[in-house]
């Protein structure tokens, strides 16, 4: 019924508890009755008491319920008692099963301790390796820093001379067309000016453009 | 007596029950105090801001569904003296909740309720008073949602289901407000009708929802009005 | 035990309505007025503590005398009683909608609250109690002195194991029988 899909485990001493407790509610269930009972011929000695003051204590039916309620009651206490034990009973299962957890819990973290202590064993071992990696390494590191220095400078110079030849160099060439076209586009450009105040002639326009051919080389070169 | 740990277990238990419930006690009125004040602030800054609310509808609806979220009922927020919000808002919400009412009891009386059963079943605790429900019915008629006043003996109702009463329907449902149920037999002796007519009527009626059939009275059918349902816990 | 009289005094006004008692030949009304009846039944059963009725409206007690708790479907003080034919529409309103289910003695277990909430209910016991990971038996559950104080007191045998069902379908709980009976359940 509720086994399937479920992963909870019933062991041996789960089923064992269980037997306990059925009995002991069997017991709860026969103390309740039993009081019920008492109770009950308790109110009829009561009401018998009532009807009939004078004879009463000498009627045989009434010693009988007294009697009877006396033995109930001496059933109800061993019961009382039966109950105590079978609860101590469960008490003492559950315990045990508590302990019986506490000690494989100990004994699992003890494995574990001494497996981890055993990992330990080479840890000399691992740290004397460890500081010779950390020296020879050292020992690399200043190899490296000392042999690095001439080396470093030498490249530096040549990196520095490398940006000067190139900015220079590009600094020289578009110098050289301008100073040789200045006062020629100076000249062409006074004569523009008086051919715009008159007709646009065919000289005006060649000069124009062999302007602009000459404008031009500076960016193409 | 007990000694070591269980010496504990009785006294201190009962120490800090009762310092729990204590506390949570406490608590709970702090936080019930603090939500009357809270209360107590929002309906004065409603009547401080009475002008904004007024001219905002956004922000009306807003702060309403704001009262409405912490218990305030915004029907209690209306103020008829100095015309809290628009007085129109007032009778609107009103409006609303009897549609709602209406709607719910439909088919527990088949959409006819008498202005006492709206009025003591669900707006006297809101402390409307008989006059703003009427105010707000007359409204909900001009809606043309089939909303309907009517009389029976002199008594208001509200008919939320588009057919409309016939005359004779009327009568039977005014015969049901004195004795909560008509017969064929009540019917001839009051109205002087036959019984194939009463019977036409009536079962119409039963069809439209409007009475319960209860065949188990001496001698003949009675015809139950729902309203007579919350009347009939005064008698007991 | 209480009086016969006020066992059914405080059921709504509409209890005492004379055509509640016969079935509605209006479709639309007669559902109005089963609901009713759901509401009814669930409110007497949950006021008096019953978790089983008989088919005729009675309350059924584990205990052998017979309870002098008269029908929920008879009204002495309007003098009306519902008919067998309606009350077994009654009936099938309330399975159909989950708040009763058949028990095997061919009685209804009332459910007031949901087979769900009852096992949270359940569950919340163990879990403020300490029982979790232990054996209990449903007698323990259902009659011991630690629940007095609980709701589930006092439950129905069969409604406690389908709760419990629930609890293991939920991977909460286990169930161990004896002698092909179900006796106790672990909870974890």
């Amino acid at each position: 019924m509720g086994q399937k899909g479920s992963k909870i485990e019933v062991t041996k001493a789960d089923k064992a508890v269980l037997q306990l407790k059925i009995s002991k509610d069997d017991l709860h269930r026969y103390t309740r009755r039993t009081e019920l009972l008492i109770n009950n011929e308790r109110q009829q000695l009561r009401h018998l008491l009532k009807e009939d003051p004078k004879n009463g204590k000498k009627n045989p039916r009434v010693r009988l319920i007294l009697k009877r309620i006396h033995y109930q009651s001496h059933l109800l206490d061993q019961a009382a008692d039966q109950l105590i034990n079978l609860e101590n009973m469960v008490a003492t299962v559950e315990f045990k099963l508590i302990e019986q957890q506490f000690i494989a819990g100990l004994k699992q973290g003890n494995d574990v301790l001494t497996k981890l202590n055993k990992e330990f064993a080479g840890a000399e071992d691992l740290l004397d390796d460890v500081q010779e990696q950390i020296a020879y390494q050292e020992e690399i590191d200043q190899i490296l820093s000392t042999s690095v220095v001439g080396g470093f400078e030498d490249e530096l110079d040549r990196e520095l001379q490398q940006l000067d030849q190139e900015v220079n160099g590009s600094q020289n060439l578009p110098e050289l067309p301008s100073t040789e076209g200045l006062p020629a586009i100076q000249d062409s450009k006074q004569g523009s000016e008086s051919v715009k105040q008159g007709e646009i002639g065919e000289e005006a326009k060649q000069e124009k453009a062999e302007e602009e051919e000459r404008r031009t080389e500076p960016l193409l070169a | 007596m007990k000694f070591g740990l269980a010496a504990f277990d009785a006294s201190w238990d009962r120490h800090y029950q009762d310092l729990s419930t204590n506390v949570l006690g406490r608590q709970t009125r702090e936080f019930k105090e603090q939500l009357t004040i809270f209360q107590e602030r929002l309906v004065e800054f409603a009547k401080d801001h009475n002008k904004e609310l007024k001219e905002n509808p956004e922000f009306r609806a807003k702060f309403i569904r704001m009262c409405a979220s912490i218990g305030i009922d915004p029907i209690s927020l209306f103020d008829r003296q100095r015309h809290l919000f628009d007085v129109n808002d007032f009778y609107y919400e009103i409006c609303v909740k009897v549609i709602e009412i209406c709607r719910k009891t439909k088919d527990l009386n088949g959409g006819v309720i008498s202005f006492d059963e709206l009025h003591k079943g669900y707006f006297i605790m809101l402390k409307v008073q008989i006059e703003d429900l009427e105010k707000s019915i007359e409204m909900l008629q001009s809606l043309d949602g089939g909303f309907e006043v009517f009389f029976i003996k002199g008594k208001k109702f509200l008919r939320s289901v588009p057919n409309e009463l016939t005359d004779d329907q009327t009568k039977i449902l005014e015969i049901c407000s004195v004795l909560g149920y008509a017969s064929i037999s009540l019917l001839r002796v009051n109205l002087n009708w036959k019984p194939f007519r009463s019977d036409a009527i009536l079962k119409e009626m039963v069809a439209n929802g409007l009475l319960w059939t209860d065949n188990q009275a001496q001698g003949e059918v009675l015809y139950w009005d729902p309203a007579w349902i919350i009347r009939s816990s005064s008698l007991m | 035990m209480t009086e016969p009289q006020t066992i059914t005094a405080q059921l709504p006004p509409i209890y005492s309505f004379p055509p509640l008692y016969t079935c509605q030949p209006n479709a639309l009304i007669r559902q109005q007025q089963l609901d009713t009846w759901c509401e009814l039944i669930l409110e007497f059963a949950k006021t008096n503590k019953a978790w089983c009725m008989s088919q005729e409206g009675t309350i059924v007690t584990n205990s052998e005398q017979a309870s002098s708790i008269p029908s929920i479907f008879v009204n002495e003080q309007i003098q009306r009683s519902a008919a067998a034919p309606f009350i077994e529409e009654i009936w099938s309103k309330m399975l159909q909608s989950e708040k009763a289910i058949r028990s095997s003695k061919s009685t209804y277990i009332i459910l007031w609250k949901s087979l769900d909430s009852w096992s949270s209910l359940i569950l919340q016991w163990c879990e403020s109690s300490g029982k979790l990971n232990q054996v209990i038996t449903l007698y323990e559950l259902t009659e011991g002195d630690e629940t007095l104080d609980w709701e589930f007191h006092g439950m129905d045998i069969e409604l406690c194991e389908k709760c419990l069902l629930k609890l293991c379908d939920r991977g909460r709980a286990t169930m161990l029988k004896d002698q092909g009976k179900v006796m106790g359940v672990k909870i974890v």
